[in-house]
């Protein structure tokens, strides 16, 4: 007759359902004739069962599932040069096609250099804002007054964002964040209408740099990914970009309402 | 047609088929490991990305554990930057630490069956212990893939799982 030591580290793995079938005779053998090993069992059962229940099971936020599926979506479109673990495979099916192909690539590869690298850079600050939505860390001081959220950036950031308060106009001011996005530091305004976030960024063009052909006004229409549109502009010292999911429409109307409100700021 | 389309389309297409329904198991994984909803979308999304590009070397439909040993080893590399694992109690694979208490089943049974206190036991076990408990009883993987999870055998995955319940059953009975 086994003892209750020999069978004591079987007990685990009966509960896991991971003997293997002569251990799982053993013990049978040893359980039909020992209550507290059966107790034993069928407590270690019961907790492993009520852990299982119990705790806590996370589920991945909407966005991040989002954001993910437009990331794998993003690579799609990038232009790839390996074929994947098949390739021989693959080089046997269309072997007179290679050469061709590889010339093809070379020139679609130089085609496509320069939009790429322009479209890499326009959506870093989508990717921003994409990623604010996500990590719900759109704001780091909250704040409807603009009074308070101006002095807030000082000793932030080297220089002083215009800070204009558009509740008038329908954009409630919920507050601002420092970011950084292509390798500068950028102050971002947090605005909403009708529950769409939308990012201000910006950031003091470099010294000596020439004023764009932005300046005075015109509002561009800037990158579109991942839901999200962005229109940029420019005054005498800043530039600008603002993003959100909100309609092209309401988008130019905030560049319009913000330009507006500055102007009058400083002639009054 | 230089590039053929199809060719990453069924690349990406097949990762999204194969990936996606696991994405609340990677969540959780590391969730219950870097302990911060914000950092574990960090982690899980950096994982998806590093998991997309090294998906050529993948054979067969095991993508589950392999896919989760991303997220673990992404989520270590994190609390290893935050410094907390050198605060974690230090793993000795060969320490006895089968517990004095009095056992007390019916009160550890009990106190497992309320959520609040059975989360708060879990996040106070050590990180080698937790990540057992979390891919055995909340993901329900089998020793096999646990051990693929964390590279070690599948004797290895045993006594840590052992001693991480064990470990657990005393947490839940001091509180």
């Amino acid at each position: 007759m086994t003892r209750c030591d020999d069978v004591k580290e079987l007990l685990p793995l009966a509960a896991d359902r991971e003997l293997d079938p002569g251990a799982f005779d053993t013990l049978q053998a040893h359980l039909a004739s020992c209550p507290a090993c059966r107790a034993r069992l069928r407590e270690l059962d019961l907790v492993r069962q009520a852990i299982g229940h119990t705790a806590t099971r996370f589920a991945a936020p909407a966005l991040l599932r989002q954001r993910i599926e437009a990331q794998i979506g993003k690579q799609r479109d990038a232009p790839r040069i390996e074929y994947g673990g098949d390739r021989w495979g693959w080089v046997g099916r269309f072997g007179g096609w290679i050469a061709a192909a590889g010339l093809a690539l070379v020139l679609l590869s130089l085609q496509l250099r320069e939009p790429l690298a322009g479209r890499a850079v326009d959506e870093a600050f989508i990717d921003s804002h994409a990623r604010a939505l996500l990590t719900d860390h759109t704001i780091d001081v909250a704040s409807s007054d603009r009074h308070s959220v101006k002095p807030w950036f000082r000793g932030k950031l080297e220089f002083s964002p215009p800070v204009v308060d558009l509740g008038g106009q329908g954009f409630e001011l919920l507050g601002g964040r420092v970011d950084y996005v292509q390798r500068r530091t950028v102050a971002v305004l947090v605005y909403r209408r009708r529950q769409h976030v939308i990012d201000v960024f910006v950031w003091p063009r470099p010294y000596g740099a020439a004023a764009s052909k932005d300046t005075g006004g015109a509002v561009r229409e800037g990158a579109v990914a991942l839901g999200y549109r962005e229109v940029r502009w420019a005054d005498d010292t800043m530039d600008y970009v603002a993003i959100s999911d909100i309609d092209r429409a309401d988008l130019q109307e905030l560049a319009q309402d913000f330009q507006q409100s500055l102007r009058a700021a400083a002639g009054g | 047609m230089a590039q053929d389309p199809s060719e990453t389309r069924t690349r990406s297409e097949r990762f999204a088929l194969l990936a996606l329904p696991h994405l609340d198991a990677a969540f959780n994984l590391a969730r219950w490991l870097v302990r911060s909803e914000e950092d574990a979308c960090d982690v899980v999304q950096d994982s998806y990305l590093r998991a997309f590009r090294a998906f050529d070397g993948l054979r067969g439909d095991i993508i589950r554990p392999w896919l989760l040993a991303i997220v673990r080893n992404t989520s270590l590399s994190l609390l290893a930057r935050r410094g907390e694992r050198a605060k974690e109690v230090p793993y000795v694979e060969d320490e006895h630490d089968e517990p004095d208490r009095q056992a007390d089943p019916e009160l550890i049974a009990m106190r497992t069956q309320e959520r609040g206190r059975l989360d708060a036991a879990l996040r106070k076990l050590p990180v080698e212990f937790r990540e057992v408990i979390v891919l055995r009883e909340l993901q329900e993987l089998s020793y096999r893939e646990i051990a693929e999870v964390l590279a070690v055998p599948a004797g290895t995955v045993m006594s840590r799982l052992s001693r991480a319940r064990s470990r657990l059953a005393t947490i839940l009975q001091q509180d």
